[in-house]
């Protein structure tokens, strides 16, 4: 049967293979190597998406995470010479690094669970529907707000990249 | 996704009821976990066996065409008019030596054929191949549809990358970066169909066209968008610098041998299969049509696209990289924009 | 409702793992088969012939970097007209208007890149 059961034994499933992904991804020295555990982790929450009714934002993530975001990565990694044939060497920031890190994800832990969070409510019908009725409803600022953001994004990708003046 | 279907759209037999044998409980395979899983697999097993033996067609199809266009007569001796040298050839890239380069990564080496062929064979899951026959109707089918292909850019970069070789690595960066300059303006192609269908399911999709007409008539202008930039997605002449056999030595793939080199192959035909069939769905109305069943119909709207792409291969020659580019950001990307705007005015004067 | 995407995750899933054995068993299996007789020459990168001259793995044309910049901005555009494109169909004018602001909001990025000379392959 298909009932509340099988559907935590799945979400625990991809969050394992998220989890895994995600170490491999930090702990790997050889930089593509990360890359893919990092396309794995990504398609891993893909899936728990799907499983919590959200199957649009699911094929969004692998659409333009797996899809773009990887992609840009890739090309981030051809244009320096680093980490390409033999390992990384471990950096003289560690201690730094692990004190940055070690705070974000403790404040990411005490995000998650020590806040009241909302319960789900029904899920949708149809789910892509409802969102973009929301859209041109009750998110309309935000919707547009987006698309202000976009052409930001633009204008300083080209900026920075480019070296352009405005 | 609930549609109304016309009386004489329903061919009952060649929807998925042949698989309600007497001594098969069907609802099994839907009730419980496994029983998906299987159905899956099973229906991956059927699709891959056939993406195989179509691609095989395919080959044979596209040698004798391109003879004929170059006055030629292809392949002739193993079997009549050489029509079991495909299979000759099959035996002899499984039986060839696979080398790999000794500086390439290992397992970028490995996995990147496997990144480009197994998206391909999974947008199959939501071809409409009949009326209302769909492997899988999901909800966001179209969105599937796009979504998961776009993972074979990955493969191709890894590939290029993986071999160390400098014409790989040119070859891997130049269809990556054609695959997703290409990739927005399909996209929005895409957008203004769903506009008029109204719903992102496949077979909603086909439902939507069967109330009005062909969308090809009310979208011309995404029809030719779709079509261009889909043969720059499948890396088909003219659009097929990546992997120019005179200037790159085959681009992505050069290092690759016997079966793994096979693989890419068959990725490229799958996707273009799967363009191809989503053209159909998208465009022409899918298996809509009189008398004929509509599977019958589907696969011949899909062979005369796929026949055009083979004949467009011998007669075009291909561009340059700085003009692929300009093409994609300069003419069809401004071009999509526009037509948004008038699929919105159609839309309205429509419905 | 939510039930029906868990079926479909399942099938998804058992699609998925055919088709990665589909290629991966003859790979495997074929192994027994074919000859494998690597040499130092054979395992040589292809270079027309000659030994490889230069390492291909070098920095390499900022152009990649930059499309690929200005493609993410554009690919989240689509992907938002995707989640607002199935409603338009019965929408008012009103509506398919606050869609046309948003288009042309993100389209003044693209010329904003055209003047600026991004779109120029170097």
């Amino acid at each position: 049967m298909l009932d509340s059961d099988v559907q935590i034994a799945l979400f625990a499933a991809f969050g394992g293979i998220a989890v895994i992904a995600a170490l491999a991804a930090v702990l790997t020295r050889y930089l593509l190597r990360s890359i893919v555990a990092f396309g794995a982790f990504l398609t891993a929450i893909a899936g728990q998406f799907y499983i919590l009714a959200a199957d649009f934002v699911a094929l969004i993530q692998i659409f333009v995470y797996v899809g773009g975001v990887v992609v840009l990565i890739l090309f981030a990694l051809m244009l320096s010479a680093v980490g390409q044939k033999h390992p990384l060497a471990v950096s003289e920031h560690r201690g730094l690094g692990a004190v940055v890190a070690y705070a974000v994800g403790g404040w990411l832990v005490w995000a998650a669970f020590g806040q009241d969070l909302p319960k789900a409510g029904q899920v949708p019908g149809e789910t892509v529907a409802f969102l973009g009725r929301a859209f041109l409803d009750q998110q309309l600022v935000a919707f547009e707000v987006i698309g202000i953001i976009l052409l930001a994004a633009v204008v300083a990708a080209l900026v920075i990249v480019r070296g352009e003046r405005l | 996704m609930e549609v109304n279907w016309p009386d004489w759209l329903n061919f009952d037999w060649l929807d998925l009821g042949w698989l309600e044998l007497p001594w098969v409980d069907t609802n099994w395979f839907h009730d419980n976990w496994y029983g998906l899983l299987l159905l899956g697999f099973f229906w991956g097993v059927v699709v891959f066996t056939m993406v195989g033996a179509l691609t095989a067609v395919y080959v044979y199809v596209e040698r004798k065409v391109s003879a004929r266009i170059q006055g030629r007569l292809g392949p002739m001796e193993t079997g009549p008019h050489g029509l079991l040298q495909t299979l000759v050839d099959v035996v002899k890239l499984a039986v060839k030596e696979d080398v790999r380069p000794a500086a390439a990564d290992a397992l970028a080496f490995r996995l990147a054929p496997l990144l480009v062929v197994v998206p391909a064979v999974m947008a199959f899951v939501v071809v409409p191949f009949g009326v209302p026959m769909v492997i899988r109707d999901l909800n966001v089918g179209i969105l599937y549809f796009l979504a998961v292909p776009s993972v074979t850019g990955v493969g191709l970069l890894l590939a290029g990358w993986a071999s160390y070789d400098n014409y790989s690595f040119l070859g891997g960066l130049r269809a990556s970066a054609q695959f997703i300059s290409y990739e927005i303006p399909r996209t929005l192609a895409v957008v203004t169909v769903v506009m008029l269908s109204g719903s992102l399911s496949s077979a909603g999709l086909i439902g939507a066209q069967a109330d009005t007409t062909w969308f090809v008539l009310l979208l011309p202008l995404s029809f030719v968008i779709y079509a261009v930039t889909t043969l720059a997605e499948v890396n088909r002449v003219p659009f097929d610098i990546p992997e120019a056999e005179s200037e790159l030595v085959a681009g992505f793939h050069t290092e690759y041998s016997g079966f793994r080199w096979s693989l890419f192959f068959l990725g490229e035909y799958a996707s273009l299969t799967t363009a191809s069939a989503f053209a159909v769905a998208l465009f022409f109305g899918g298996g809509l049509g009189p008398v004929l069943p509509p599977v019958v119909w589907f696969v011949l709207k899909t062979a005369v696209i796929v026949f055009f792409a083979v004949v467009l291969r011998f007669t075009l020659p291909r561009f340059r990289q700085d003009q692929l580019m300009a093409l994609a950001w300069k003419y069809f990307l401004p071009l999509s924009l526009v037509n948004l705007l008038l699929a919105g005015l159609v839309m309205k004067a429509v419905f | 409702m939510s039930e029906e995407l868990l079926a479909d995750v399942f099938f998804l899933l058992g699609f998925g793992v055919a088709g990665l054995m589909l290629p991966m068993v003859p790979l495997l299996l074929l192994r027994y088969i074919r000859p494998q007789h690597p040499s130092a020459v054979k395992l040589q990168p292809y270079e027309s012939g000659v030994v490889q001259t230069t390492a291909p793995r070098r920095p390499f044309h900022m152009a990649y970097y930059n499309f690929a910049l200005v493609f993410i901005v554009f690919e989240v555009e689509t992907v938002l007209l995707f989640a607002v494109s199935p409603v338009l169909r019965d929408a008012s004018w009103m509506d398919l208007l606050k869609a046309g602001i948003f288009v042309v909001l993100v389209s003044d990025g693209l010329f904003y890149a055209w003047r600026k000379g991004a779109l120029v392959w170097k």
